[in-house]
């Protein structure tokens, strides 16, 4: 078929010229260094840096494997993301279910949701230490206020009309929310769970410069005490490439299990 | 009023014989107003008397804005009215039921679950038997023509199998009343035609009652057994037509019917109802 023909060219085209955007951007980088138009001091090369990660991947950077704190970094941001989605899908569900909690919540969510995560870490590290309960929290309060923004919305915009002709088919409320409002409100739930995971991920580099002794974050800063450029960009580079992979295992699975998505 | 135009006024005299006295279905004194109480309250619908029996085909039409889906939703029981009552069987409408199945202008289907599973969606919520359930849904698949598509999902099908799969659904439920809200009007006219033909051997085969909402006075006295003509907003009922095509639902070919004189001559009559209102 021909249609299957220009999705697979189309395919062939992003894949091409993504990895065409991805080489110039190196040799660009190679460049600046090898023409000596930045002090290789300021800017490790792309070798430096290659050279870096398979030193640090074989001896590990002070007293740390690369893997424990690719690890680390992973666990935190995927604990502090649950925590947001387990306490922000049901509170947005209740809201959107029910206006008194709407309007109870709803001034406190839209309070917190514009406010810069960082603001709480001083806070957080007060009451909670400096170890991983108060790191995972920074990032569960940063996903939860656009999980439960996300998923207000969601109910809110679930069609009436789908609602009401399960009611003339007999469903009862609890069917209602489980076999029409809850699917109805996967495709934006997901989406909000999206950009919840990255917000919580673009976080987690600065939950990790409180006191601590693993993960990419850590790195990062203590590499930048010694001026090693070559591990700064390495972790970079590393923090980067983890979070378009969980990007991707979440549209991957919003891909597989939300077929409906868009259409009606 | 539209009595200038020779038009038969049944009762002849300002209040219209709706068949309220008695029925199946009732409405007493139905009225409705959105944002009653407040100062942008709109009036929808004047106090409407109307009563039908069962397995009667109801066909409600009138200028958009009219308010006959507003008189819908108060059967439906999605809207309670603002004055009067509306019953059923002599039991008062207090909320939407499975004895009144609707189908909706947009199928409003559930594109999460398959052709099956949408058609079988009433008998499961309502906890019928396995067998119960796969029996319906094949029978109902079967008679609007969607068996083969039964595990593909709603948004693999065309509109008219989309509204078709609508029916089935409402119909798998076995409602006592069918509620249709313009179910046809986003069809093009061939799918229509169709539609119009099975929607009638469906009723004739079930024997069910029906309230049919639409703007196509064409459509509306070929499929009711009575039209009912309401008038610009806020909606009251003008008339109320006996129409006979109904019954030939079956004999006749559709389009013999609708090109013949005295299907023509009536459908005159409703339209000239209606401009004579829209004009006076």
């Amino acid at each position: 078929m021909s249609g299957q023909g220009a999705a697979a060219g189309e395919r062939w085209t992003r894949l091409g010229l993504g990895t065409l955007s991805v080489a110039i951007g190196l040799g660009v980088w190679q460049a600046l260094g090898s023409l000596h138009l930045i002090p290789s001091g300021l800017l490790a090369s792309p070798a430096e840096v290659w050279a870096a990660f398979i030193d640090i991947s074989r001896h590990g950077y002070r007293g740390t494997s690369l893997g424990q704190d690719v690890i680390a970094t992973l666990l935190r941001a995927v604990a502090g993301f649950a925590v947001g989605t387990l306490v922000g899908v049901p509170l947005g569900l209740w809201m959107g279910m029910s206006r008194l909690t709407a309007a109870a919540a709803d001034w406190m969510v839209q309070f917190l949701r514009p406010l810069p995560p960082l603001s709480f870490l001083v806070l957080l590290s007060l009451w909670l230490g400096t170890g991983d309960t108060a790191k995972i929290g920074l990032l569960a309060l940063t996903a939860f206020p656009i999980i439960t923004s996300a998923t207000y919305a969601a109910v809110g915009s679930v069609s009436r009309q789908k609602i009401q002709a399960a009611q003339s088919l007999g469903a009862s409320s609890g069917q209602i929310f489980c076999h029409v409002l809850l699917p109805a409100a996967l495709p934006t739930i997901s989406t909000g769970l999206r950009i919840a995971l990255a917000a919580a991920f673009s976080t987690v580099v600065a939950a990790e410069l409180m006191a601590g002794s693993d993960g990419l974050g850590w790195m990062i800063f203590s590499a930048s005490q010694y001026l090693r450029n070559d591990i700064i960009l390495l972790g970079i580079i590393l923090l980067g490439l983890l979070g378009m992979g969980l990007n991707s295992l979440l549209l991957g699975l919003d891909r597989g299990l939300i077929h409906w998505r868009g259409r009606e | 009023m539209p009595d200038h135009l020779g038009v038969p006024a049944a009762g002849g005299d300002a209040v219209p014989d709706t068949g309220a006295a008695s029925g199946f279905v009732r409405f007493d004194q139905v009225s409705v107003t959105y944002g009653a109480g407040t100062a942008q309250a709109v009036p929808a619908l004047s106090p409407t008397d109307l009563g039908f029996a069962q397995g009667d085909f109801i066909c409600i039409v009138g200028p958009s804005g009219c308010g006959k889906t507003t008189l819908m939703q108060t059967l439906a029981g999605f809207l309670k009215p603002t004055s009067g009552t509306v019953s059923v069987a002599g039991v008062a409408v207090t909320g939407p039921g499975p004895d009144r199945g609707v189908v909706f202008q947009h199928a409003a289907l559930f594109p999460w679950k398959t052709v099956a599973a949408n058609a079988g969606f009433g008998p499961a919520m309502r906890g019928l038997p396995k067998a119960e359930r796969q029996a319906r849904v094949e029978y109902w698949l079967n008679s609007v023509g969607l068996w083969e598509f039964r595990n593909r999902y709603p948004y693999q099908l065309s509109g008219g199998m989309q509204q078709r799969l609508a029916i089935a659904r409402a119909l798998a439920n076995e409602p006592d009343i069918l509620l249709m809200d313009e179910p046809f009007g986003a069809l093009d006219a061939l799918t229509r035609e169709k539609m119009q033909e099975e929607l009638h051997a469906v009723w004739k085969r079930r024997g069910m009652t029906v309230l049919f909402i639409t703007h196509s006075v064409d459509e509306a006295v070929y499929l009711g057994t009575d039209v009912v003509v309401m008038s610009q907003r806020p909606g009251r009922i003008l008339q109320r037509i006996a129409a006979p095509f109904a019954r030939l639902a079956g004999e006749r070919d559709i389009r013999r019917i609708k090109a013949g004189a005295d299907f023509v001559t009536l459908r005159e009559q409703v339209l000239a109802l209606i401009w004579g209102e829209g004009g006076g």
